[in-house]
């Protein structure tokens, strides 16, 4: 009769988060050698720094649909694409400067998804998977053939500006985006929206119930990635200073989506590391066929891709953030977990109540 | 005045009639148990109070205004909060920041405030803490306060989401078997939070509930379905004589020999003990309402702190 419904654990150790020397001194060779190797290597390096940053950024907009707003998109190539082409549109054409080229392209990418947002709100699952797949699909026969705005099969130029014509201190340039929207998702999370959009996927009836209003938080969520992906884009156009229709297929959309998941859905460090890895990954496979002298490593690229995502979707679903998560912890300034099975968040010992 | 009033509501489903003009009120302050065997259209109903359904007819009040064509969450910002039978928290998140989701519509600052990280809204965030933390220990919770739900048992759950219908700061609380998982001893105590929750924080009560003693013990009135109409209604001591009630859950054939079956324990299968059951005693000045006068509600309508502190957002 003494025990209570729901009996108190008895004291539980509370966790202090330090800063100790340890931890800075990691932290800041981790944000050093990022700093650093854009202006270590050769242009060609800091280029495809550059690209994992961007595909990085990537990363994040397909997070914030598929982890934490539960939706899907397997049409994010023309989020992308939309970005990419209205910033070389407005830059050349235009002739708008590139900090407000890029800001638009965003918009535009953000509108864009606010069209699927609404479709979102009909249907769900697969069929959503299938309608933005077709929304893909679309975009790049109609709008990237547009031969106005997208200059056809030719592409259209997007040349940067001075300041930035260097491929290392554009690469400092999308760092700095990428700093940003880190931040931006951070406060997302922690925040009503995020909330919102987790409730949402968990379950929609529980989300109305708590007062949520799904029609605007599902219409934001896309909204949101629209924005980011059409970042991306703009980002994109001045990495590759001319803009090509036929980058944007559906096989890049499959790769965000991989590159999300390998990274680990709803984790924020996981996916950015998922996704410069795959950004990295033809590289490095260039790399070794030039010491091996054998053309036919690059084809391992699709295996080892396929590889990746089978090993995170039966053994580890957390991807990339799984596996570092004791790392992360630490860095973040708790006790390393040891001895943890499984996802490092859960309990190790349950403590019950006399 | 109810504060809710549910008249002539019916729910169809295709060719099956859910809810076939259901009528009833809630009052305010009251603890109101609907009770039927499985398949009554129980919780059908309650998707219709909230708004997950679109009814097919009738109508459903609150405080005197007509939500019947008002969305989910529209009802949820005019205080009618529900829990759920499969649970309505957010998975894969811990218990505290379920809580600070529920408090979603007392959340001041506006959603581009919070992702732009205005420095507001983290001040914002840590009152919302403040007030879980205060919510747990209301509901003597606080020692999952860090655990990720998936980890907790379904009985601790169930708890968890009282406590999180409750930062949401309701009215009125739609339960849907709040008892389900829980042990006998636990469902006693759940009776106790109950009318706690009445009499410290001032919320009326709207409850499915199978467990026949915790229904007597704690409700002031109950309303009966069955296939999906209301059978009978009355005080909870009337409603457990009731030939009709008794035939309901335990088939025709019982209602013959109901002079048996007097005692609470003609629940469905799961009650184990039989006849002779106690029930715990009542809180020391405890006045069911509809037996009693109806008027002014005698507990002490001093707030909790936990709960009123934002009550002014609304």
């Amino acid at each position: 009769m003494a025990q209570a419904v729901a009996a108190p654990p008895a004291s539980r150790p509370v966790v202090t988060r330090r800063l100790t020397p340890s931890r800075i001194i990691v932290l800041g060779i981790i944000a050093g050698g990022v700093l650093v190797y854009p202006k270590l290597g050769s242009g060609v390096a800091a280029d495809r720094f550059t690209l994992a940053v961007i595909y990085a950024i990537v990363g994040l907009s397909v997070n914030i649909l598929m982890g934490y707003a539960g939706q899907i998109s397997l049409g994010h190539q023309a989020f992308v694409g939309v970005g990419a082409f209205s910033a070389a549109y407005l830059t050349t054409k235009g002739g708008l400067p590139i900090v407000l080229s890029v800001p638009l392209a965003a918009l535009i990418g953000g509108l864009i998804a606010a069209l699927l947002g609404l479709v979102a709100l009909r249907i769900q699952g697969l069929y959503l998977a299938l309608i933005t797949l077709a929304y893909g699909a679309v975009a790049e026969r109609t709008i990237f053939g547009i031969r106005e705005l997208t200059g056809g099969g030719g592409g259209m130029p997007a040349l940067r500006p001075e300041f930035f014509t260097s491929d290392a201190s554009y690469s400092y340039v999308c760092l700095a985006v990428l700093a940003l929207l880190v931040f931006v998702d951070w406060r997302m999370l922690r925040s009503k929206f995020g909330r919102a959009l987790l409730a949402l996927k968990s379950n929609e009836n529980v989300a109305a119930s708590f007062g949520m209003n799904l029609v605007f938080y599902k219409v934001g969520a896309f909204v949101m990635a629209g924005i980011v992906a059409g970042l991306a884009g703009g980002l994109l156009a001045f990495r590759e200073q001319h803009v090509v229709s036929a980058d944007f297929t559906f096989t890049l959309a499959l790769t965000f989506v991989i590159m999300t998941v390998i990274g680990g859905l709803g984790n924020r460090t996981g996916v950015i590391l998922g996704s410069a890895f795959t950004a990295y990954l033809p590289f490095i496979l260039n790399k070794i066929s030039d010491w091996t002298g054998s053309s036919r490593v690059i084809v391992l690229r699709i295996a080892i891709t396929a590889i990746l995502l089978l090993l995170t979707l039966t053994k580890t679903p957390g991807g990339i953030g799984q596996q570092i998560h004791p790392l992360t912890e630490w860095l973040s300034g708790k006790p390393f977990p040891r001895h943890n099975k499984g996802h490092g968040r859960k309990r190790k010992v349950k403590t019950e109540a006399a | 005045m109810s504060l809710l009033e549910v008249r002539e509501v019916t729910k169809r489903f295709g060719g099956i009639t859910a809810n076939a003009d259901v009528t009833l009120d809630v009052g305010e302050w009251e603890i109101v148990g609907l009770i039927g065997p499985n398949g009554a259209g129980k919780t059908t109903l309650f998707n219709c109070i909230t708004g997950v359904y679109p009814i097919n007819s009738g109508r459903v009040g609150f405080r005197g205004r007509d939500i019947t064509t008002m969305k989910t969450h529209e009802r949820a910002g005019l205080g009618i909060g529900r829990s759920f039978q499969n649970l309505g928290l957010v998975r894969g998140t811990t218990v505290l920041q379920n809580l600070i989701t529920a408090q979603h519509m007392t959340t001041e600052y506006s959603v581009l405030e919070g992702v732009l990280g205005v420095p507001a809204t983290f001040t914002a965030e840590r009152e919302l803490v403040k007030r879980a933390d205060r919510i747990l220990e209301f509901t003597n919770l606080t020692g999952f306060r860090n655990d990720v739900i998936d980890d907790l048992s379904y009985g601790v759950l169930k708890n968890i989401e009282l406590a999180a219908v409750l930062a949401t700061d309701p009215q009125l609380i739609l339960l849907d078997e709040p008892s389900s998982g829980l042990s006998p001893t636990e469902s006693d105590e759940l009776g106790n939070v109950l009318l706690r929750l009445r009499e410290e924080i001032g919320v009326t009560i709207l409850m499915i509930e199978h467990h026949v003693p915790l229904v007597v013990r704690v409700c002031d009135y109950v309303y009966v379905l069955n296939f999906g109409n209301l059978l009978t209604e009355g005080p909870p001591h009337e409603i457990q004589k009731h030939p009709e009630v008794i035939a309901a859950y335990l088939g025709g054939a019982a209602a013959s020999d109901s002079d048996d079956e007097e005692s609470p324990d003609s629940d469905d299968e799961e009650s184990p003990d039989s006849d002779d059951e106690e029930l715990p005693a009542l809180p020391p000045g405890y006045v069911p309402f509809r037996a009693g006068p109806r008027a002014a509600p005698t507990p002490k309508l001093k707030k909790k702190t936990s709960t009123s502190k934002k009550k002014g957002a609304r």
